[in-house]
């Protein structure tokens, strides 16, 4: 399959990799010393199990590309607004393109630039890192889920399916691909918005009962916001997340790491994705608006005073 | 007039060094390298426009100084557990403790094992931190003292200890209504302070973000809110007047908890934070920002294990 992955970060490097290897016709587009280093010694992949060394494509310009299969967009939500027109080479008359992002709204915003029905969402979960130029570790295996807006198993999200399967990389196919991303959603906006308010690491944080139920409060708005937007979710997530985040080993949410470097973040997508859509829809997301407006003046990384 | 300081830090420096300075026999209660260097070299105070080092007694065990006209009581308020019972050789029957820290509960807890009728409450108004040990620096060019009888009254004691200070250079003011002095202070310091620590930026940064200012807002009112079920007045001028104080406020100028927690100090959380849930539970009064500031900052509250 042609494939062509936007932003070869550390999820869109690890995912082109693995489908590099499997002998798909893969293209990266990325920037800087990544895309020096990637075109001189091809992209490396350092996972639990061994390393290899694959060769890609790589360029900075959508354009030398040209149409492909299937385009991954997996760059930061911040750079979407910059970033969506610049796919338009990449598109054909059946280019399929899955989004990869945080967040819930990114499907559209590339739906209304390049036309929703080519547009798949999709959710990542992994840990994976760019250690240097051209060298991504994948720390957790990759496991996608992606699938039709539209609940319908068709042809090319089958073919698909194969393809990232055949890659070695675990893919579920969603009947209803937005309640995964909402699912995601709900657990890292709140985790990410409290980790970094206080800069405190998840599994020191949920020690104290009173962030617990912070946690728990801040996933209850979002959850009532997705509820009210016609999304079928349980309430039983709350209680399944903490659970499920209480299991986890020691790790740094990556907004929080963002924000502890200074970095650009993902703030928009996350807390203020809840409250744009709660407003919306009439739904209150105070300890979201909290969140947000102690957060706010370091989304665009380290502020001029202070 | 003789004066013992318990807590030389900052604020406690500032007004020893100044009380001493004006002829008064001023002991500092202090520790470590501060102890030594204050023993050593005198108590050195940097101001705007002067430079003086005065010759303090400065001890790290009250029991060598014994009882005292006043006692000024300047600790951080996390130290209290330790703090409060320490003073007590310096309390004698004729013994005036003025506590000036934060928040609004600590004459109560200095009352409960004094009396009443020893405490004074009363807040400090100046910008004024240890820069190396033994040495204070005054920011603020006048420093100012407020402070008062609980009933309101213009006691002898206290007209005492307002002219010590007046003659030391240290604005002081004998309120007749010192609870509501108090809550004012509270009503921009524990927003200023709260939202500062938990967004790592200055006040007046944060108001610069129009989330920023309306979060502020909110956080004002929810002490105004707490303190007018408490039985102290506070009305939408003094709300302004808070909105006003962090507006006038430098770009950049932090508060002090906010430097605490930058620097991997323990915080004063509990007085400046949890003070205000702390009381509007007993009052009925919700107070979901200073919760969630309370919460976010609680993991710091004991500094960075580095600190410990």
């Amino acid at each position: 399959m042609r494939i062509a992955i936007m932003g070869a970060g550390g999820a869109g490097g690890c995912l082109g990799g693995l489908l590099a290897k499997a002998g798909n016709d893969v293209s990266l587009i990325v920037r800087g010393e990544h895309l020096e280093a990637i075109r001189a010694n091809g992209l490396k992949l350092v996972r639990p199990d061994g390393e290899f060394v694959v060769k890609v494509e790589a360029t900075d310009d959508p354009a030398q590309i040209g149409p492909v299969d299937l385009v991954l967009f997996t760059v930061k939500t911040f750079h979407n607004r910059h970033v969506i027109t610049t796919l338009k080479p990449l598109m054909g008359h059946e280019t399929s393109v899955i989004t990869l992002q945080n967040g819930v709204e990114s499907h559209e915003q590339l739906g209304a630039v390049l036309g929703p029905a080519n547009i798949l969402p999709g959710a990542y979960w992994a840990s994976s890192h760019i250690v240097a130029p051209g060298v991504i570790a994948e720390d957790v295996p990759a496991r996608i889920s992606f699938g039709e807006v539209e609940n319908t198993e068709s042809l090319r999200a089958l073919d698909i399916r194969k393809v990232f399967r055949d890659a070695g990389i675990e893919t579920e196919l969603s009947p209803v691909p937005l309640r995964v991303l909402w699912e995601k959603f709900i657990v890292l906006s709140a985790l990410a918005g409290i980790t970094s308010a206080a800069q405190t690491r998840p599994k020191e944080l949920l020690q104290y009962p009173d962030a617990r139920k912070m946690f728990c409060d801040a996933m209850g708005e979002a959850l009532a916001v997705g509820l009210a937007k016609g999304i079928e979710l349980s309430e039983d997530l709350i209680q399944e997340s903490l659970t499920y985040i209480d299991g986890l080993p020691d790790f740094q949410n990556s907004m929080h790491a963002d924000y502890e470097a200074g970095r650009e973040t993902e703030l928009d997508a996350l807390s203020g994705a809840v409250i744009r859509l709660g407003k919306q829809i009439g739904v209150a997301t105070s300890v979201h608006s909290f969140l947000y407006s102690v957060l706010l003046p370091h989304k665009d990384g380290v502020p001029k005073a202070g | 007039m003789r004066i013992a300081i318990m807590g030389a830090g900052g604020i406690g420096g500032c007004y020893g060094g100044l009380l001493a300075q004006a002829g008064n026999d001023v002991t500092v209660i202090a520790r470590g390298a501060h102890l030594s260097a204050i023993r050593e070299k005198g108590l050195q105070l940097v101001q705007p426009d002067a430079d003086f080092t005065v010759e303090v007694a400065a001890t790290g065990d009250p029991s060598e100084v014994g009882p005292v006209d006043l006692v000024i009581f300047s600790v951080k308020g996390h130290q209290n557990p330790e703090a409060v019972p320490m003073i007590k050789p310096l309390v004698g029957s004729g013994t005036t403790v003025l506590t000036i820290q934060n928040g609004v509960e600590s004459a109560d807890e200095l009352a409960q094992v004094y009396g009443a009728e020893r405490v004074l409450p009363g807040s400090a108004y100046v910008l004024s931190n240890i820069v190396s040990p033994g040495v204070i620096k005054q920011i603020s060019p006048v420093p100012k003292v407020a402070f008062g009888e609980s009933n309101g009254d213009r006691s002898q004691r206290a007209m005492a200890i307002q002219d010590a200070f007046s003659k030391a250079g240290i604005d002081a003011d004998l309120s007749d209504d010192i609870s509501k002095v108090l809550w004012s202070k509270l009503l921009y310091n524990s927003p200023a302070n709260g939202m500062a620590s938990a967004a790592r930026l200055s006040p007046r940064d944060i108001i610069e973000f129009p989330e920023g200012a309306s979060m502020f807002r909110s956080a004002i009112q929810e002490v105004a809110d707490v303190g007018a079920a408490f039985g102290v007045a506070l009305g939408p001028e003094d709300v302004q007047g808070a909105i006003d104080l962090i507006a006038a406020r430098p770009m950049g100028a932090r508060g002090s908890m906010q430097a605490d927690l930058e620097a991997g100090r323990p915080l004063e959380l509990e007085t400046i934070v949890g003070s205000v849930g702390r009381i509007g539970r007993k009052v009925n009064v919700p107070t979901p920002i200073f919760d969630l500031l309370y919460t976010l900052l609680l993991p710091h509250i004991l500094g960075s294990s580095e600190n410990r």
